[in-house]
């Protein structure tokens, strides 16, 4: 493909991706029948949705070198090779090429340091679980580490050297089952490392604040890694009493906690209630379009250079 | 690791007794193991410096340890981050549910009832 098209091509694709597809997929209630199939889908927009924004501004900057987009590429670095520092581009060229490179290299950086972040704020939150939890109550199902708090609280720190940690507060609030359910639950968190699903979509909701689609994805995302989570508990333990667990926690919790924010969960928590206690038929069908989907998405992006 | 992990409880635990900023000699004295040898205790004392947990004064040649917190503050610490939501925490901790709007709670409570009724047998 010519590279001009090209750029026209990814363009059109990029403003899709970044713009109508997320708005429409967020507020599709019929991804919570296919969360894990969801889920791929959205990681396939992220990645194609980015490369074709930086494939579009790298064709339009290299439009005058003619050929392919391949071809333009090569011819210029072969132009900065040789000593010729405009790379053979106009001044506007050489500017998009500039600002092309400097968000590639953002996004890159962000991705860096919120990988980072993530990680030395986790390590000293966990540092300190150890150093002040109480051990796990004999007597009660599971394992995991105790916070003496009276606000009913249950979360997992993932990675390596995972850790559960439950309040005093959960543990009062809920019986055997439901504690069973909530322990399930987060295990599913930490086997399936839903934490590095989440991390790139939180780190470009960082990068690029100012795209609501991004910010729509990682609010998606997170929702159907809860909903991942909760199927995975549930082929375990009684759904019913996951779902009790977790009405109970949402309400509860808060009230003990007078410091805690309100989360705006856009009514993820009765979403996810709501499903457990009348689970939405399974739908082959969808599960195939939504794969196609996404292999369709991954593919897209290197079309252009056919 | 384990044991280690064992060892900063315990001295924590000194430190937090006492209250005050205490030598390293003091807290030997403390632990209820006896056998610990003093540069193992300087050793855990420097580890939990360098996590921030204990702060070292020079107090003359002496030197004097404190916990920088108490026990409920660090919880509560824990519970700060653990429960907000308006900062960015990545993807630090993956909480189990959510905090939710009173419209949303109202709605809950009825979900509530409903699995609490399914879970009844024979009800």
């Amino acid at each position: 493909m010519n590279v001009t098209a090209a750029g026209i091509a990814l363009a059109v694709l990029a403003v899709a991706l970044i713009g109508p597809v997320p708005a429409v997929l967020s507020r599709a209630q019929w991804t919570h029948r296919e969360p894990r199939a969801a889920l791929v889908c959205w990681q396939a927009i992220g990645l194609s949705g980015g490369l074709a924004l930086l494939g579009a501004t790298t064709a339009m900057a290299l439009a005058p070198l003619g050929g392919d987009l391949r071809d333009a590429l090569f011819a210029w670095i072969r132009n900065l090779a040789t000593g010729d520092l405009t790379g053979g581009l106009g001044t506007w060229h050489q500017v998009l090429m500039v600002a092309t490179i400097v968000v590639y290299l953002r996004l890159l950086g962000v991705l860096i340091t919120t990988t980072r972040r993530t990680w030395i704020l986790r390590r000293r939150h966990r540092d300190l679980v150890d150093l002040v939890a109480d051990p796990w109550p004999t007597g009660r199902p599971g394992r995991g580490q105790v916070l003496n708090h009276p606000g009913a609280a249950a979360y997992c720190l993932p990675g390596r050297t995972p850790r559960v940690v439950v309040t005093t507060g959960a543990l009062d609030l809920l019986d055997d089952a439901e504690l069973g359910a909530v322990l399930e639950h987060e295990d599913a968190h930490i086997r399936e490392r839903h934490d590095l699903v989440a991390l790139p979509f939180a780190a470009w909701t960082r990068a690029l604040p100012w795209f609501p689609g991004i910010r729509r994805a990682r609010l998606a995302v997170d929702s159907l890694l809860e909903m991942v989570a909760d199927d995975s508990a549930a082929d375990r333990c009684d759904r019913n009493a996951l779902a009790s667990a977790l009405a109970r926690i949402a309400t509860v919790g808060g009230a003990a906690t007078p410091a805690g924010a309100i989360a705006s969960t856009g009514g993820t928590m009765l979403a996810r209630v709501r499903r457990l206690l009348d689970p939405p038929p399974r739908s082959r069908r969808l599960r195939v379009v939504l794969y196609a989907t996404a292999v369709v998405l991954f593919a897209l992006p290197a079309l252009v250079l056919i | 690791m384990a044991r280690l992990g064992e060892l900063e409880r315990a001295v924590m635990e000194v430190l937090w007794t006492a209250g005050r900023p205490v030598t390293a000699r003091a807290v030997v004295d403390s632990l209820p193991d006896r056998s610990l040898a003093a540069t193992t205790v300087l050793t855990v004392l420097s580890r939990l410096e360098a996590k921030g947990f204990v702060a070292r004064d020079r107090n003359g040649r002496a030197h004097h340890y404190r916990a920088v917190a108490g026990r409920e503050e660090h919880v509560a610490a824990l519970m700060r981050e653990a429960l907000d939501t308006a900062a960015d925490r990545g993807a630090a901790l993956a909480r189990f549910a959510e905090e939710v709007s009173p419209a949303e709670a109202a709605a809950l409570a009825d979900a509530l009832n409903e699995a609490v009724r399914r879970r009844e047998p024979g009800s």
